[in-house]
């Protein structure tokens, strides 16, 4: 399989707190610290993980909306291999053409004061793709894979309910035939017999127009449905990534099985057997030493753990692991 | 010994009035809470759940009104039932109940405390409020709460301001604020749903520890499946301010017999199924517009087994077809007793 997207060792770091005297600010919050993956043409990696981990802002910095601090991206959209991080401003919106996202919540992400039909067409209009009959004939199109009654597109979003704004703001990810597209959260803020609507759309068109998603989520359920490969994160820091089936069934980083142990079964007879995370998250902009994880690790071996900071390694094929005992642990999947 | 009834529903309506007209939210719904058991009220936006739980404290807007039923609320098992429906909703009498023996939690742990007060002063606010004691004795009980619901060094957390918490620990601080009068109903609507999983099962531990500890009989409003599973006893599903589907938890999950509820459990995705890749069965359709409810079993226009010319056009009755599982569905028609609404 072709390799689409490549991180290497990705960075985003925010200034905060007050600036000193001379020079800038010195503490920093390092949302992605880190992260290096690679995502294949036709997959969908998913990206799981606390509110506060960074998947948001490592789904944007992909694809250059906030600018990294420091790492490569690299895109490999037709046959020659760029880096990101490198090409100018104006460049860049040239890969955009290959790259959209789709935000999380439809009520906020779509204009009020432009008609669904303007919504989806604007970006072809604005890269001079399409114009007049033939932008008409592309928006339509798109709206009608999409599951849009094509005879409503006059409408402005208000007049939409939350699953179908979602499809509108699918529509106009789609319109520009992208190859990749960054999916933040899709379902999260619909009704549940919506999010199957739209999971399934999100599968279908996949298969049509071989797409290549990363899918941020934080419903483990859902993310499992809908991916081929997920990655953990835990504050900024990829922790583990394989395949959904062994994540999910055999995971090798402690805080993986606390979050799978944490799922609700829907069976009533299997009642969850918690393994109870202590504490909070650290706050991101003051992180523990060593590894990132330790001190709510309940495998966590002092001196180790609190000072050597544990290398993301490949322990088995495809199976890429931050932790010292990844190799020795026996830890319980999801059920 | 037998469960002690704590709160009970009886044909309740409520409506939204604009100008002259009503709009119906909630239709002729019946409930029974008892003591120490956790109740689900299971459905998707605009199902009414919300507004039947801000019902039960008369925590209505204006333009929703109680139309029609009882809601009866027991003291004890010796004296007659207070019904709430017929109260002030401004009164000492129910404002002797609300927060002190039925308290609420709501959704949104981010806007439900006051950012100009310390999260120890709005706990000792309600104890206050409720039961005579000291300032001092109401710090020391606030402070015990706190640890209770596993807020670490509670002596210290009570004197700090809401937005030094995280959302986790709000959520948990609010389930104190809420618990601290030894409160027989706690009304929870949607505790987990803005939390992330491990916070979520920490607070859903926290209640479960509550309810067999103090006894609390707890309303639990939800749409997802999975904490219905692992928190409730007993289970009703809402679908446009009517209850379709009523039975044990047990009985429910497994034999679900609304075609709702099975479409429901159907939409969900399950860890089972990552394997097989089973594709979900989305329900067609939406929730329609109170402004535009179909005539007869408004779910029929969604529905796969509609009987044309009967569905559409009656309402079915409530049926029972088995032991205390009921469903309102002309499906079960024959399987089952009917009883009457």
């Amino acid at each position: 399989m072709k390799t689409l997207i490549e991180l290497d060792n990705l960075k985003v770091h925010f200034p905060i707190g007050r600036p000193r005297l001379f020079g800038k600010s010195h503490k920093k919050l390092k949302a992605v610290d880190g992260v290096s993956f690679k995502i294949q043409k036709g997959e969908t990696l998913g990206l799981v993980g606390e509110s506060g981990s960074g998947k948001t802002t490592l789904g944007r910095a992909v694809l250059r909306l906030i600018e990294p601090t420091e790492g490569k991206i690299f895109v490999r959209f037709n046959t020659e291999k760029v880096n990101l991080t490198d090409v100018s401003r104006k460049e860049l919106r040239r890969h955009w053409r290959h790259m959209q996202m789709v935000f999380q919540d439809p009520y906020a992400s779509l204009n009020p004061r432009m008609t669904v039909k303007e919504i989806i067409g604007e970006s072809l209009l604005a890269n001079n793709l399409a114009s007049g009959r033939q932008l008409d004939d592309k928006v339509v199109y798109i709206a009608g894979l999409c599951n849009l009654d094509v005879g409503q597109l006059g409408r402005y979003p208000h007049a939409f309910s939350g699953g179908q704004r979602q499809r509108i703001a699918i529509a106009r990810a789609l319109v520009m035939r992208p190859q990749f597209i960054v999916a933040d959260e899709p379902v999260s803020s619909l009704d549940v017999s919506i999010q199957a609507q739209i999971l399934n759309l999100l599968k279908d068109l996949q298969g049509e127009l071989g797409l290549t998603y990363l899918f941020i989520g934080h419903d483990l359920s859902t993310v499992a449905y809908a991916c081929d490969r997920v990655a953990v994160m835990y504050l900024g820091q990829i922790v583990e990534l394989t395949s959904t089936k062994q994540l999910y069934y055999t995971p090798k980083h402690p805080y993986t099985e606390a979050l799978m142990s944490a799922i609700p079964s829907l069976d009533p007879e299997i009642s969850i057997q918690n393994v109870i995370l202590e504490g909070e998250q650290p706050n991101p902009a003051d992180p523990p030493t060593g590894c990132p994880f330790h001190p709510r690790c309940r495998y966590a071996q002092k001196d180790r753990c609190s000072q050597e900071k544990p290398l993301f390694r490949e322990i088995s094929k495809d199976w890429f692991v931050a932790c010292h005992f990844a190799d020795t642990l026996q830890l319980k999947g999801a059920l | 010994m037998k469960e002690e009834l704590k709160l009970e529903l009886k044909h309740l309506s409520i409506s939204l009035k604009i100008d002259d007209s009503f709009v119906p939210v909630v239709n002729n719904i019946n409930l029974k809470i008892f003591k120490g058991k956790v109740l689900a009220l299971v459905g998707e936006s605009g199902c009414g759940k919300s507004v039947t739980a801000m019902s039960l404290l008369r925590l209505l807007p204006k333009e929703l009104k109680i139309v029609q039923g009882e809601i009866l609320y027991h003291h004890d098992r010796e004296t007659p039932p207070v019904d709430i429906a017929t109260l002030s909703p401004t009164g000492r009498e129910i404002r002797d109940i609300r927060g002190n023996k039925m308290a609420m939690i709501f959704q949104e742990p981010m806007n439900s405390f006051s950012p100009l007060h310390t999260i120890g002063n709005q706990i000792m606010e309600v104890i206050r409020l409720h039961r005579k004691k000291s300032k001092r004795q109401a710090r020391e009980i606030a402070v015990e709460f706190l640890k209770k619901v596993g807020i670490g060094d509670p002596e210290k957390a009570v004197d700090r301001y809401p937005h030094t918490y995280s959302g986790g620990m709000r959520q948990r601080a609010m389930i104190a604020r809420a618990l601290c009068c030894n409160p027989s109903i706690l009304i929870a609507d949607e505790p987990t749903t803005a939390l992330d999983v491990t916070i979520q099962a920490q607070v859903l531990g926290v209640m479960k520890q509550m309810q067999k500890t103090l006894g609390t009989g707890i309303v639990f409003i939800t749409h997802n499946m999975g904490v219905v599973a692992q928190m409730a006893d007993d289970v009703a599903i809402m679908y446009m301010g009517e209850i379709i589907e009523q039975g044990s938890v047990m009985d429910l999950l497994k034999n679900p017999l609304h075609p709702y509820t099975k479409n429901l459990l159907k939409a969900v995705p399950q860890l089972g199924d990552i394997e097989t890749r089973k594709r979900l069965k989305p329900i067609k359709g939406s929730v329609p517009s109170l402004f535009e409810r179909p005539s007869g079993c408004a779910f029929s226009p969604r529905c796969e087994q509609m009987i044309p010319g009967r569905c559409d056009q009656d309402a079915p009755p409530q049926y029972q077809p088995f032991k205390d599982h009921f469903v309102v569905c002309f499906l079960h028609e024959k399987s089952s007793g009917m009883e009457g609404r």
